[in-house]
C-alpha cells in the first residue's frame, strides 16, 4: 500500500471520529455535525463555524456520534413501522455505558413508542406503554420527540376511554408551531368523540380541519385524513350518500403514494356502503385495505373485523374465519377484535 | 456479459470522454421515448424521419431502434419497423434487412427477460425471422450479422441448458451438461463462419467515404461493431464452457486459459473503442479465475486508471474496481486497506443512483467485508475497531435494503457484525427484501418449469415429479412473498416495483380461484395507475376475475358482479380503446347483453369490436342470433304487446344482417376450410333462412359443394362427418328444407330421412330407437315452431306450402307397406300433430285443415298403439308407450272429444296417479271441456270426477296440484301454471254464470287468488310467468270494470300493508 493511501485510510477514519451526528431530513442529504440543542419544535446544529436550525417535522432521524452498538437497527425498525422488532433489538443494545442524554433520551422514547404503538394495534398492555410514556413526557420535555409521545399518549387514553385526559396532550400539538400538527390535533380529538359515538361534535371538528388553510402538503395530508373521518361519522348518522361522494372526491386527489390516506379512504367507503346496507360493495373496500394497504395497523384491524362479517353475510363461512383468524392472530388486543 | 457489450460496444473513448454531436441523433430519440405516450412514439419517430434526408434514414433508423430496445420497449421497436416495410424513405437495402432487424430486437428481448419460458419463445421467434431472412440471399455483410445472431442464439439456449442442468439431479447433470457443450461448440463454428464473413466483407469495404456517403460510413461502423461482437462472442463461449466443468477442473482451466487469450487479443485489436475495454475487463477476470491475482489486477488497474468522467467510463470503472476489491481481498492477498480505500473513494465521489446500481452495491458490500477482514487483525477494544465495525455495518445494512445478488451476504455480514435482527434466512422486514425474494423464488418456479418441460420431451417420471415438487414449493414462496411485501412500509420504495408486486398478486389471486380479491386489486391498478403495462394487465385480469365470479355465484341475483364487470368494461374500453383488451371487454359485455336482452347495448358492444378481431365474428353470431330470439319472441307477443310490422321488419332485418356478415367473416377468417365454428355458423344460418321462408336459400346454404354442411357431412368430411352433434342437425334442417320446398323435393327428404336413421344406428347407440324417436319429435317441434313463425308473419303462402310438404311426406312415410319403426311412426304422429297445431287458434280452435292433421295424428298414435298390443316389442319401453296414450288423448281433446280424452288420461292415472305431466293434462282438458260445459271449470279446480279407491278424484285439479307443489323447490313452475290456471278458470266460470252477480264474485275470488299468490310469492316464478300472472290480472279487472294496471294494483296494494304493519307496530 502507498502511503498516500495509508494516509487517506487514517483521514477517513479520523473524519469518523470527527463527524459528531448525523441528522437524516426529507427529501434532502443527511446533516453532518454537532447537536448543541433541541427542542420540540427544533434542533441546532453546528457544523465548524456554522449553526443550522432544523425544524422537527423535517427530521426523519437523528444519529449520535456515540451512538452503542445496535441502536441504529432499533432506529430503522422503529420507522418501518416493525414495532415488535424495535423492542427486540433494544434488549441488544447495552445502554449501560451510554453517558449522552440524547442517546438516553432515544433509547426511552423507543421503547416506550414501540410499546404504545404495539398496544393501540393490540398487541401488549396499555397500561405499561403509557407509564412508559408518562415517564418519557415528564423526563424530557425538550426531546424532538416530545409530540410524538403526546400524540401517542392522547391515542393511548383515548383507547382506554378517557377522552377529557387525552385532550390535553393532543392540545400540546395543537399548539405547536407545526400546522399540520395543528390540523392532526383537530383530527384526532374528532376521532376520539367519534369513538365515543358522539358524532355531531366530531364532524364540527373534521370541519374545523377542512375549512383551516393548508400551504403544504403536510397539511393537505392532514385535511384529506379529516374529510375521511366526517364521511365515516356522516355515514354512522345516516348520510351515505354524502360520505360516499366526498371520499370518491379524495381517492381522486390523493398522492398515489400516501398509503396510509388510501387505507383510511377505503376503509371510509366501506363504512359508508356498510352503512347504505350495500354489504357488496363495502366487502370491496375493505378489501382494498386487506389486500393493498395492509401495513397500517389500526386500519388493517378495521377492515379485518368488518370483512369478517361481510364475508359471513355473503355466505363465504371459510373467508369470514380466515379474516377473524387473521384479526385475533395479529391485533389480538385491538379494540376492532373485540367480540368477533 | 451481453448487456455490458451491448452497452458500449460501438463507442470509442474519445466518443464516450466528449460526448460528441453524434451522439445527439440518440440523445433526441431518448428525449422522444422519455416524453412522448408509448402509443405516439413510432408516429413521432417516422415524422423525424421524415423530415430528415434521406442519406441519414440510415443510422436513425438504427438510432430510433437501440433507443427503444434500450428503453426496453421491444414491441415498439417491432411495430416500428413492420411500419417501414410500406415506407418511402428508407432505402431497398434498408427494407430487405427489416426481418433481421425485428430478430435482432427479439433477441435482445429475450436477453432481457428472466422469465425462462418467454425467453425460449422469443429465441425460438428470433430465431425463425432471421433463418426466414437468410433464406432471402441477403448480402454478405448482412448475413454474416444475421449468422452471428442464430450462433448467438444457440449460446443463449445452450446456456439456458447448462443452467437447468446444475440444478438438474445428478444422474442427468452430466449428460445435459454435455449437450450443453455441444451447443456451444456448435455456436462457435457459426461464429467463426460469421468472423470470417465480416472480415472479407469490411475489407472490401472503401476506406474513405465522399460527402453524401453517410449510409455506407455508417454501414462500415455497424460492420466493424459486428465484427467486434462476434470476436467478443467467441471469447464468451470459452468462458461459458469453463463453467459447464467442474471448477478448477483441468477442462475448466483450458478454456479459462483460452477465454483469457481470446478477451486479451481483442483487447489489443480495440484498445481504443468500448469493446476493447471490456474484453480487458474479462481477460482479467478470467485471470482472477484461473488464480492470478497479478495479472488481474493488471488489467483492473489499467481500466481503473481510465480518464475520462462520462457514464460509460464510470460504468467500466465501476466493474473493474468490483473484480480489483474482489482480488484485493483473497486471503493469499490480504490487501484490505487497499480495497477500503478505494471502496470509499469510490462511494464518496460517485452519483447516489451509480452506488446503488448492482456495481455499486457490489462495490459497498466488497467494502464493508474488506472493513471487516482489516479490523479483525485489530484490538476489539479499539476506537479503530469500534469505528471499523460501525462503518462496515452501515455498508452492509445499506446493501440489504436493496434486492440482488449480493442482499443476502450482505444480511450475513451485517448478522456478524451486531446488525442483529436482518439474518439472511429470516422474515424479511422490508418491501425489497420481501419482494427480492418473491421474485427469487419466481425464477426458481420458472427454472423448475423449464426443467421439468425438457424432461417432459425425455420422458424421466422421476425427474418430472422432482420439478413438479419444486414448482409447487416455489410459487408457494413466491405467493408468500410478494404478499408479505406489500404488507410492510411501502415508503420509499418505487412505484413500478410496488406496482408490479400488486400485479403478481392479483394473478396469484386469480390462479389460486380468489377472484373477488384478484378482482379488487387489478381493478385498483386499472383504475389508479391507467397509463402503465400493470393497469392494463390489471384491467384485463380484473374483467377476467369478475366473469370468474359471476359463473361461480350461486345466487340468483348475479346483477352485482354484472355492473361491476360492465363497469370495467367501460373502463377499458375509455384508457384502452385501440389495444385488444377493449375488444375483448365488448365481448364480454355483449354477452351479458344478450342475456340481460338488452338489444341497444348488444348492438353498441358489437360497434366497439374491430372488424379485424378475431371476436367480431363470434360476436355477430351472437349478437344476430340474440336477435333472432328477440324478434321471434317479440312475434309472438299477443296482440296488444307486440311490436309493429315495421319494426317487427327492422328487427328481423337487422338480426339478418349480422348474422350473414358474421359467417362471411367466419368464411374469411377460416380461409376456406372447415371449421366446426363455421359450419355451427353456416347451420345457423340455413336454419333462419328457412324459418323466414327462404327455403331455397336456406338449401343453396346446406348444399354448397364447398362449405355446405350437408354437401361436407355426404363427402364424409371430418369436421362434419365426426362431431358427435352435427350430423343429427344437418339431416333435420335439410329434412324440412327439402319438405318444405316448392314444389316439396320428396325423394330427397325421404333419402336423409333414411341417412339419419342410418347414422344412428351406426353411431353404435345401444339405445338408437329411443334416440331416434327423440329426435324426431324434435323435429316436429321444430316444425311446428317454424309453421307458428310462418302464421304471425303472416307468410300464408309459404305456411300452405310448408304445410301441404309435409302432408305428401308423412302420408307416404305412413302409408309404405314395410320400414316403419316405432320412432317412424312417432315422429309421423308428432308432425301430423305440430301441423294440426299450426291450425289451431287458442280461442276458436282448430280449422278443418287442423282438424284433418288433428285426425292424421291420432290415426298414427293408436297405429302405434295397436302394434305395441300385438307386439310388445315394439315400444322400446313402457314409459314411451304411455307417452304415446297421452298424445292420443290430446288429439282427442283437439278433437273436441273431452270425454275420450279425459277416459284415456284418467287410465294412464289410475297406473300412475303421481304423475304430473298426466295430472295437469287432465286439469287442462276439463279447463278446455268448460267452454263447452261451465261445470267442468269446477272439475278443473277441483279434480274430476272418476274416483279412485280412496273416493279421491284420479285428476287431481288445479287446486291440489298446487298445494302439493308449492313447498318444493323443483316444482316451482308448475306451481305457478297452476295458480294462474285456477283463477284462470275461476275467471272463466265466472264469465259464464248468467247471474252477473254471482258471476262477478267469482271473478273477485279469482282475482283474489292471485292476490294470495302474490303476498306469498312477490316475485311471481320470475319474468316470463310474471307477465302471465300481469296479462290475466288484466282480464280480470277488464271484467270487474276496473283499471288494468295489472300487477301494479298488487304492488300498491303490498305497499300500503307493510306502511299500515309499521305504522302499528311505531304505534
Amino acid at each position: 500500500m502507498s502511503n498516500f493511501r495509508c494516509l487517506l485510510l487514517v483521514a477517513l477514519m479520523a473524519s469518523v471520529a470527527g463527524a459528531s451526528d448525523t441528522i437524516r431530513v426529507k427529501g434532502g442529504p443527511p446533516m453532518i455535525g454537532a447537536i448543541v440543542k433541541m427542542s420540540p419544535d427544533e434542533v441546532v446544529v453546528e457544523q465548524g463555524p456554522l449553526k443550522k436550525n432544523i425544524p422537527v417535522n423535517q427530521i426523519v432521524v437523528i444519529e449520535y456520534d456515540e451512538d452503542p452498538t445496535g441502536l441504529s437497527v432499533v432506529r430503522s425498525a422503529y420507522n418501518e413501522a416493525r414495532y415488535a422488532d424495535t423492542l427486540a433489538a433494544l434488549k441488544k443494545v447495552d445502554a449501560a455505558g451510554v453517558k449522552r442524554d440524547e442517546i438516553i433520551q432515544d433509547i426511552e422514547f423507543y421503547r416506550a413508542a414501540a410499546a404504545s404503538r404495539l398496544a393501540l394495534g393490540g398487541a401488549g398492555s396499555t397500561k405499561d406503554a403509557g407509564r412508559m410514556l408518562v415517564q418519557f413526557e415528564g423526563k424530557h420535555s425538550g426531546s424532538y420527540h416530545y409530540l410524538e409521545a403526546c400524540e401517542l399518549l392522547g391515542d393511548l387514553l383515548v383507547s382506554a376511554g378517557n377522552i377529557d385526559a387525552a385532550q390535553k396532550y393532543y392540545d400540546k400539538l395543537a399548539d405547536s408551531q407545526f400546522p399540520e400538527l395543528k390540523l392532526k390535533a383537530n383530527i384526532l380529538q374528532a376521532r376520539a368523540l367519534e369513538s365515543q359515538k358522539d358524532y355531531d361534535k366530531a364532524i364540527a371538528k373534521y370541519d374545523e380541519v377542512i375549512s383551516a388553510e393548508a400551504s403544504t402538503k403536510e397539511a393537505q395530508a392532514q385535511q384529506y385524513a379529516a374529510i375521511c373521518g366526517k364521511a365515516t361519522a356522516l355515514a354512522a348518522t345516516g348520510k351515505s350518500d354524502e360520505a360516499i361522494k366526498m371520499v370518491e372526491e379524495v381517492l381522486s386527489k390523493a398522492d398515489a403514494a400516501d398509503l396510509e390516506l388510501h387505507a383510511r379512504a377505503y376503509n371510509a367507503l366501506g363504512s359508508s356502503y356498510r352503512a347504505a346496507g350495500k354489504k357488496k360493495e363495502a366487502l370491496l373496500w375493505y378489501l382494498h385495505t386487506d389486500l393493498l394497504f395492509s401495513g397500517f395497523p389500526e386500519q388493517h384491524a378495521e377492515a379485518l373485523a368488518a370483512l369478517a362479517d361481510l364475508w359471513a353475510d355473503a355466505d363465504k363461512a371459510d373467508r369470514a374465519l380466515q379474516a377473524r383468524s387473521t384479526l385475533k392472530d395479529r391485533y389480538p388486543g385491538s379494540r376492532w377484535a373485540q367480540n368477533k | 456479459l451481453a448487456a455490458q457489450l451491448r452497452q458500449i460496444l460501438n463507442v470509442s473513448p474519445k466518443r464516450l470522454a466528449d460526448d460528441t454531436m453524434e451522439f445527439f441523433g440518440c440523445n433526441r430519440m431518448q428525449w422522444l421515448l422519455n416524453n412522448c405516450r408509448r402509443t405516439l412514439w413510432c408516429c413521432a419517430a417516422l415524422a423525424i424521419i421524415n423530415t430528415t434526408q434521406r442519406a441519414t434514414a440510415y443510422e436513425q433508423v438504427v438510432a430510433f431502434v437501440d433507443a427503444l430496445c434500450a428503453a426496453g420497449y421491444y414491441d415498439s421497436a417491432i411495430d416500428y419497423l413492420d411500419t417501414l416495410k410500406s415506407a418511402s424513405y428508407i432505402s431497398d437495402d434498408m427494407r430487405a434487412s427489416l426481418p433481421y432487424r425485428q430478430g435482432d430486437v427479439l433477441l435482445r428481448q429475450a436477453e432481457a427477460t428472466n422469465d425462462a419460458g418467454v425467453k425460449a419463445k422469443l429465441l425460438a421467434e428470433a430465431a425463425d425471422k432471421i433463418r426466414a431472412f437468410l433464406q432471402q440471399s441477403p448480402p454478405a455483410d448482412l448475413a454474416a450479422a444475421a449468422t452471428g445472431r442464430l450462433a448467438t442464439i444457440e449460446v443463449e439456449n445452450a446456456r439456458s441448458l447448462a443452467t437447468v442442468a446444475r440444478t438438474s439431479p445428478a444422474s442427468t447433470r452430466d449428460s445435459k451438461l454435455a449437450e450443453a457443450r455441444e451447443m456451444f461448440d456448435q455456436a462457435r463454428k457459426q461464429l467463426t463462419s460469421a468472423e470470417t464473413q465480416f472480415a472479407a466483407a469490411l475489407d472490401a469495404m472503401p476506406k474513405l467515404f465522399a460527402a453524401g456517403e453517410e449510409d455506407k460510413k455508417q454501414q462500415k461502423n455497424e460492420l466493424a461493431a459486428e465484427l467486434a461482437k462476434t470476436q467478443f462472442a467467441l471469447a464468451s463461449i470459452d468462458y461459458e464452457l469453463a463453467k459447464t466443468y467442474e471448477p478448477g477442473s483441468a477442462e475448466a482451466k483450458t478454456a479459462l486459459g483460452q477465454a483469457a487469450e481470446r478477451f486479451t487479443k481483442l483487447y489489443d485489436q480495440y484498445r481504443t473503442r468500448g469493446a476493447g475495454l471490456i474484453a480487458l475487463l474479462w481477460a482479467g477476470r478470467c485471470q482472477q479465475e484461473l488464480g492470478d491475482a497479478k495479472k488481474a489486477l493488471g488489467a483492473y488497474q489499467d481500466l481503473l486508471e481510465l480518464p475520462g468522467k462520462s457514464p460509460e467510463v464510470r460504468s467500466i470503472r465501476a466493474k473493474a474496481l468490483r473484480q480489483a476489491l474482489e482480488v484485493w481481498s483473497l486471503p493469499e492477498e490480504r490487501k484490505y486497506e487497499e480495497a477500503i480505500n478505494r471502496g470509499n473513494e469510490w462511494l464518496t465521489t460517485e452519483t447516489r443512483t451509480a452506488s446503488n446500481d448492482p456495481d455499486g452495491l457490489a462495490i459497498r458490500y466488497l467494502t464493508a467485508l474488506a472493513t471487516q477482514k482489516h479490523i479483525a487483525t485489530l484490538n476489539r477494544n479499539s476506537a479503530d475497531y469500534r469505528r471499523g465495525q460501525q462503518a462496515a455495518l452501515r455498508l452492509a445494512k445499506h446493501v440489504t435494503r436493496y434486492p440482488g445478488e449480493f442482499k443476502r451476504p450482505a444480511a450475513q455480514l451485517a448478522e456478524s457484525l451486531g446488525g442483529g435482527a436482518d439474518s439472511a434466512d429470516a422474515e424479511p422486514t422490508t418491501f425489497a427484501a420481501a419482494r427480492q425474494r418473491a421474485v427469487e423464488s419466481l425464477e426458481r418456479m420458472q427454472n423448475a418449469r423449464m426443467g421439468r418441460d425438457i424432461s417432459k420431451q425425455t420422458g424421466e417420471e422421476e425427474e418430472i415429479a422432482l420439478y413438479d415438487k419444486q414448482e409447487a414449493e416455489a410459487k408457494a414462496d413466491a405467493v408468500h412473498y410478494f404478499k408479505l411485501a406489500l404488507q410492510l412500509d411501502l415508503a420509499g420504495a418505487p412505484i413500478e416495483d410496488v406496482n408490479s408486486t400488486r400485479y403478481y398478486v392479483c394473478y396469484f389471486l386469480y390462479e389460486g380461484g380468489q377472484y373477488i380479491d384478484a378482482a379488487v386489486v387489478g381493478e385498483y391498478l386499472a383504475r389508479s395507475f391507467p397509463n402503465t403495462a400493470e393497469g392494463r394487465q390489471g384491467a384485463r385480469l380484473a374483467m377476467a376475475s369478475w366473469v370468474k365470479a359471476y359463473t361461480e355465484s350461486r345466487e340468483a341475483d348475479k346483477s352485482f358482479e354484472m355492473a361491476r364487470i360492465n363497469a370495467l368494461a367501460d373502463l377499458i374500453l375509455k384508457h384502452w380503446p385501440d389495444q385488444p383488451e377493449a375488444a375483448e371487454a365488448a365481448a364480454t359485455q355483449l354477452s351479458f347483453a344478450i342475456q340481460q336482452r338488452d338489444l341497444d347495448k348488444v348492438l353498441s358492444c358489437l360497434e366497439q369490436i374491430p372488424a379485424d378481431n378475431p371476436r367480431r365474428a363470434d360476436s355477430e353470431m351472437r349478437a344476430g342470433q340474440a336477435l333472432w330470439a328477440s324478434y321471434l319472441k317479440s312475434l309472438f307477443l299477443p296482440d296488444e304487446e307486440r311490436p309493429s310490422e315495421e319494426e317487427l321488419t327492422k328487427l328481423k332485418t337487422k338480426a339478418f344482417e349480422i348474422l350473414q356478415a358474421g359467417v362471411e367473416r367466419m368464411k374469411e377468417q377460416a380461409e376456406g376450410q372447415a371449421t366446426p365454428t363455421l359450419i355451427a355458423a353456416l347451420l345457423s344460418l340455413a336454419q333462419i333462412n328457412l324459418e323466414m321462408g327462404n327455403t331455397a336459400t336456406s338449401l343453396e346454404v346446406l348444399e354448397d359443394e364447398s362449405l355446405g354442411p350437408l354437401a361436407l357431412l355426404r363427402a364424409g368430411n371430418p369436421v362434419v362427418a365426426e362431431n358427435p352433434a352435427l350430423p343429427v342437425e344437418v339431416y333435420k334442417l335439410a329434412l324440412r328444407a327439402y319438405v318444405a320446398s316448392d314444389p316439396p323435393r320428396i325423394e330427397e327428404a325421404e333419402r336423409v330421412m333414411n341417412d339419419l336413421e342410418q347414422a344412428v344406428k351406426a353411431s353404435g347407440d345401444a339405445q338408437a330407437s329411443e334416440t331416434l324417436t327423440r329426435i324426431y319429435i324434435s323435429l316436429g317441434r321444430e316444425l311446428q315452431q317454424q309453421l307458428d313463425e310462418l302464421r304471425a308473419s303472416k307468410k300464408t303462402k309459404e305456411l300452405k306450402t310448408v304445410s301441404q310438404g309435409f302432408e305428401t311426406f308423412l302420408s307416404r312415410i305412413m302409408g309404405r307397406s314395410a320400414g316403419n319403426t316405432w320412432s317412424s311412426l312417432a315422429w309421423v304422429a308428432e308432425t301430423f300433430f305440430s301441423l294440426g297445431s299450426g291450425f289451431d287458434d287458442p280461442a276458436k280452435g282448430p280449422s278443418p285443415d287442423g282438424v284433418r292433421y288433428f285426425e292424421q295424428a291420432a290415426k298414427a298414435y293408436d297405429e302405434m298403439l295397436s302394434r305395441a298390443a300385438s307386439d310388445p316389442s315394439f315400444a322400446p319401453n313402457p314409459d314411451a308407450l304411455v307417452g304415446v296414450q297421452l298424445r292420443s288423448a290430446m288429439c282427442l281433446r283437439k278433437l273436441g272429444k273431452y270425454d275420450e280424452s279425459l277416459a284415456k288420461i284418467a287410465s294412464v292415472l289410475k297406473a300412475r296417479p303421481a304423475m304430473l305431466p298426466a295430472q295437469m293434462m287432465g286439469a287442462e282438458t276439463y279447463q278446455a271441456k268448460g267452454a263447452v260445459d261451465k261445470e267442468a271449470y269446477a272439475h278443473a279446480i277441483l279434480g274430476g270426477t272418476e274416483k279412485d279407491a280412496k273416493n279421491q278424484p284420479v285428476i287431481w285439479g288445479w287446486a291440489k296440484l298446487s298445494k302439493l307443489t308449492m313447498s318444493d323447490e323443483r316444482f316451482a313452475d308448475t306451481f305457478h301454471q297452476s295458480r294462474i290456471k285456477m283463477a284462470e278458470s275461476r275467471y272463466l266460470y265466472g264469465r259464464k254464470n248468467s247471474d252477473k252477480a254471482k258471476g262477478k264474485r267469482t271473478i273477485n275470488a279469482a282475482k283474489e287468488d292471485l292476490w294470495i299468490t302474490y303476498k306469498l310469492y312477490p316475485d311471481l316464478g320470475g319474468e316470463a310467468r310474471s307477465q302471465e300472472y300481469n296479462r290475466l290480472l288484466v282480464q280480470i279487472q277488464r271484467a270487474l270494470g276496473e283499471k288494468t294496471v295489472g300487477l301494479e294494483e298488487f304492488r300498491r296494494r303490498a305497499a300500503a300493508a307493510n306502511k299500515a304493519a309499521t305504522a302499528a307496530a311505531g304505534g
